[in-house]
């Protein structure tokens, strides 16, 4: 019963679900294993008040999905607000270390007004303890957070630790100060819109996928878990696929224009390409000039990197490598092979970009995508210039890519920029652009850089019609690479910010 | 010795005399009217005199130029080799401006890819020298070039955390190479010559100056006066920095008494906690001899970073500045903390933080570029540091703050506290505001609102001191209360008795971290 009928029908009267509810719409019927439900509040308030707090607000256990084992932990809302309370905080850590030791992905279903602020309780750490504990096992398992309430302050780090984020528009709402300690901080009055689903997705890039409501967010995670691996030991699973591998695809030459200046939606050509025609799209409305999705080939699960034609501005956009950065990352520690499908227009930022770290983020994925071991494959659409970033799309076979295709329209440059620094920079010769720096400019066609093989920049031009067998073909080739990297005393490296 | 050997010889005198030449005698007069050094002499500048050991001083350019006019590439316009500085061995490279403006040639780019290999596998730092109008590199007709650029990006790449990596940039450098130098663990700029560029358009003076990259896009750790001074940095720096990851930063002798008591340090926090201080002067009371290597002192400078030593060994330093807006977090000092604790943990330097800091600031502003990912992302990176750490919290360890600075549950070694030191989810003020709201309205219309509210100001201040933190297990948990003027005394014990701790992180591939 939770925090009992009143609060039951509050919920309800919100639009939301109870957190048993959620775990009964996530999980497959039948298969939820409660641990320490008979657990209730050791604390009180410091002005001497006493409340009930069944399972101190906080419901989990293992369950299934798709006959999967999970670990789920659910705040219950109707218990003081699914406030954390000392048994809550031990509950939930003690169910991330059992869920990295098992190895199986752990859900957060997350309504909860934070902190149990003003309580004495029998304390044995903050909520850091979790942020500790989620760093640690970031790449042992899947951590998946579904957004169904408010979450505030300190415990707003909580779902951003997590692989992915996924947030319900009536009910999620994401804030570093809520709208009252904003207020007495700053004086800053704003309304629910600041730190929506949507505000997260659109503006600050921190949420994933946004459903319309509870159920329907519940029920993206399930579709999600199925691109994913238990582990990182594992490899994620193999779905049996309806679609013939070898289906040609002749309305791609449809779909994709001849005349490199018209633009044309890529997700028209991700549909065409993957099983089924079936993908599934993270950071949808974030960065759109970079289409970050999962989909399966020949029923194996892909990570596929896009740029978006359709969408104005390059991708070597701040934010756009930044929801590279976190997709490219969750690919390599969990074995998910990367598709790249290239077509990046001849732009690259300016001065806006520049002055707030462009290169830095620019960095950042060469960083990942340099020393990411999984499958890198590579289809160059229509245009490929590496500052514009065919660099980190697999565009050049130097930075580690597996296997790169070309359509025969593809063209390529080194610099898409036609930037003349003698206006800027002192001491170029007169006749630099003339005599030698326009090289890297020459835009080349694909025969011509086809024709070699120290150029390194494709392996074979294939015909458009084939491109979804050659992406089959290239992850069976690859399927049992094996890439060692230079030992270092550390995890991780030095990359920029 | 046999007549014919004096015609090889004279060849290799030839190429001697053509690398001393560089891109001709107008080209290098240019480069000394621009006040800049040769490539040369900036490499005779940085390494121990005859301690040079060129390779790859014989290729060129071999390719004829778009305008059928042939020009000088005497080392493919990019000297580099073996040496050593303070008698410690580096690998070196430095772009010659003389030399077709100092553009990245094909046979450059693997020069240099090479070069960077060659130092990972030998464990040593590499110190790349940059000065380049851009790129001349080529895919047509099997060129190599794009793919050699690529090959030196990743081999950068492969090698971070493993050997550290120095720029300087002392004229310009642009296109898909200018990722190399933010690649770079440290840039040092000069403030003249210095330009960095991808390529898109300018609209100021100031785009791409030493200035521009440390204020605004925070990728600068230190800016130069002119070249000499870029390389004096630099042999400073060097001294900071251990061979390799397996190896430690050298000890020195510093002659600095380590149980040295500061008794000036109490004059330095103001008594009233609204009142502000600069946290330079605490740090320099307590490190060897006063000296503080300070990194990107003009960006984010309400957080500082930089290096010391503390009893003769290197220590890294980060502190909240209460002087720059109260010590706050945002992004930027986010993303500065970030860069600089990875790369001690890496070269396992130790880390001492100093906390003074109200959190990260809230509001829609801020929200909207991310500031709970950027604060989630230094919470990421601290859970994964095994080097040696040590939290000191000197006055206010309020909200995420208090987390990313290594309290408590975060698990640094040791956790002291000054006893001004105090532990609050946000501030006092605004906690009785968000606790007791319903309270303080029943107060207002009572008219005693400002008792009330002083009354539950004073239980909470009360529970937030550091002298009150009785239970070991508690939240806001220090391990030990300290007296300021034992602060250096304290540090150098500690990281005496963890110099030989060992701390273990779950196997794993990779890490996912909030960007």
């Amino acid at each position: 019963m939770g925090g009992g009928i009143e609060h039951i029908e509050r919920q309800h009267g919100r639009n939301k679900l109870t957190a048993r509810e959620r775990i009964d719409v996530l999980i497959d019927a039948g298969t939820f294993n409660e641990l320490g439900s008979c657990v209730n509040t050791t604390g009180q308030r410091m002005d001497g008040k006493k409340s009930e707090a069944p399972c101190d607000g906080a419901i989990m256990g293992t369950a299934e999905i798709h006959g999967r084992m999970v670990t789920v932990y659910a705040s219950d809302f109707t218990v003081l607000g699914g406030s954390i309370g000392a048994q809550h905080i031990q509950k939930t850590a003690e169910l991330i270390k059992m869920s990295a030791k098992w190895g199986y992905p752990m859900i957060w279903l997350l309504d909860s007004s934070g902190g149990r602020l003003g309580h004495q309780d029998v304390i044995i750490a903050g909520i850091d303890w979790y942020f500790l504990l989620q760093s640690q096992v970031s790449g042992v398992i899947p951590q998946v957070n579904v957004l169904m309430g408010p979450c505030i302050a300190g415990q707003a780090y909580a779902p951003t630790l997590c692989d992915f984020l996924l947030m319900c528009r009536e009910t999620g709402n994401l804030w570093l100060g809520g709208p009252r300690q904003t207020q007495a901080a700053t004086s800053e009055k704003f309304n629910k819109e600041v730190g929506s689903a949507d505000y997260h997705m659109a503006l600050s890039g921190t949420c994933d996928v946004v459903g319309a409501d509870d159920t329907e967010t519940i029920l993206y995670t399930r579709e999600l878990m199925a691109y994913l691996p238990s582990n990182f030991r594992e490899k994620p699973p193999y779905v049996k696929p309806k679609d013939d591998p070898l289906r040609a695809v002749p309305e791609l030459v449809e779909i994709v224009p001849d005349v490199y200046e018209k633009s044309y939606d890529m997700h028209d050509v991700i549909e065409a390409l993957v099983d089924d025609g079936v993908y599934f799209e993270i950071k949808k409305e974030y960065a759109k000039n970079l289409i970050t999705c999962f989909c399966r080939f020949n029923g194996e699960s892909v990570g596929l990197v896009a740029n978006n034609p359709s969408e104005p501005g390059s991708i070597l956009e701040i934010n756009s490598c930044d929801k590279y950065y976190r997709f490219l990352q969750v690919l390599d520690a969990y074995n998910i092979p990367l598709v790249n499908l290239v077509d990046t227009p001849p732009v690259v930022p300016g001065e806006d970009q520049e002055a707030i770290g462009l290169l830095r983020h620019f960095g950042k994925i060469l960083d990942v995508y340099a020393t990411a071991t999984i499958p890198k494959i590579s289809v160059i659409l229509r245009e490929a210039y590496s500052d514009a970033g065919s660099m980190i799309m697999g565009g050049v076979k130097g930075l580690g890519a597996d296997l790169t295709y070309a359509w025969p329209i593809a063209r390529f440059a080194v610099e898409a920029s036609t930037q003349d620094y003698r206006k800027v920079v002192e001491g170029i010769e007169e006749d630099a652009y003339e005599g030698y720096l326009n090289r890297s400019r020459e835009k080349v066609d694909v025969f011509d850089v086809g024709r070699t093989f120290t150029a390194q920049v494709v392996d074979e031009i294939i015909n458009p019609d084939d491109t979804r067998r050659k992406i089959i073909e290239a992850l069976n080739i690859t399927r049992n690479k094996v890439e060692k990297l230079p030992e270092r005393a550390k995890i991780h490296g030095t990359p920029p910010t | 010795m046999g007549q014919w050997m004096d015609g090889y010889l004279a060849k290799l005198e030839n190429n001697r005399q053509e690398s001393i030449n560089a891109g001709g005698e107008s080209r290098l007069k240019v480069q000394r009217d621009l006040g800049k050094l040769t490539a040369r002499e900036r490499i005779d500048h940085l390494l121990d005199p005859g301690s040079f050991d060129e390779v790859g001083s014989l290729v060129r350019d071999t390719r004829p130029p778009y305008d059928g006019k042939l020009r000088p590439t005497p080392a493919e316009g990019v000297v580099m080799g073996y040496g050593e500085v303070d008698g410690r061995p580096v690998m070196v490279f430095s772009m010659d401006f003389t030399v077709m403006s100092g553009s990245l040639g094909d046979q450059a780019a693997w020069k240099i890819a090479e070069l960077v290999e060659m130092a990972g596998q030998r464990r040593m730092p590499v110190i790349g020298i940059m000065d380049s109008a851009g790129e001349r590199l080529g895919i047509k007709n099997g060129q190599t070039g794009l793919n050699g650029l690529s090959r030196l990006i990743r081999a950068y790449c492969l090698y971070s955390g493993v050997i550290p990596r120095i720029m300087l940039l002392l004229g310009p450098c642009t296109g898909t190479m200018a990722a190399l130098p933010v690649l770079a663990d440290f840039l040092i700029m000069n403030e003249q010559t210095g330009f960095l560029w991808l390529g898109g358009d300018i609209k100021t003076g100031e785009a791409g100056r030493a200035e521009f990259h440390m204020e605004k896009s925070g990728q600068v750790d230190l800016i130069a006066e002119d070249d000499a001074d870029a390389i004096d940095k630099t042999k400073q720096l060097l001294a900071y920095l251990p061979q390799n990851c397996w190896e430690k930063a050298p000890w020195v002798d510093t002659k600095d008494d380590p149980d040295r008591r500061e008794e000036g340090i109490l004059a330095v926090m103001p008594d009233n906690p609204k009142f502000t201080y600069d946290i330079h002067e605490i740090i320099e009371k307590i490190v060897d001899n006063g000296e503080f290597f300070e990194l990107q002192p003009d960006f984010a400078t309400h957080l500082v970073t930089g290096f010391c030593r503390m009893a003769g060994e290197v220590v890294g330093v980060i502190a909240n500045n209460p002087d720059e807006l109260s010590g706050i977090f945002e992004i930027d000092s986010s993303d500065k903390y970030d860069r600089f604790m990875n790369f001690l943990d890496a070269f396992s330097i130790p880390l001492v933080n100093l906390v003074d800091s109200t959190a990260y600031v809230p509001g829609d502003k801020w929200e909207r570029v991310g500031i709970i990912r950027h604060g989630a992302k230094n919470l990421h990176s601290y859970s994964h540091l095994t080097n040696q750490k040590v939290t000191i919290v000197l006055r206010r360890a309020y909200g995420g703050a208090n987390i990313v600075m290594g309290c408590s549950r975060m698990q640094p070694d040791n956790i002291y506290g000054w006893p001004t030191a105090e532990f609050a989810p946000t501030g006092p003020d605004a906690v009785v505001q968000a606790v007791f709201h319903k309270e303080l309205a029943k107060a207002k219309e009572a008219g005693n609102y400002q008792e009330v509210y002083d009354s539950y100001l004073n239980i909470l201040k009360e529970h937030f001191s550091v002298m009150n933190a009785r239970e070991w297990t508690s939240y806001y948990m220090i391990q030990e209360p300290i007296d300021p003027r034992d602060t250096r005394s304290k540090i150098i014990r500690t990281l005496k008795a963890t110099r030989n701790k060992k701390e273990g992180l779950p196997d794993k591939k990779r890490y996912i971290k909030p960007a």
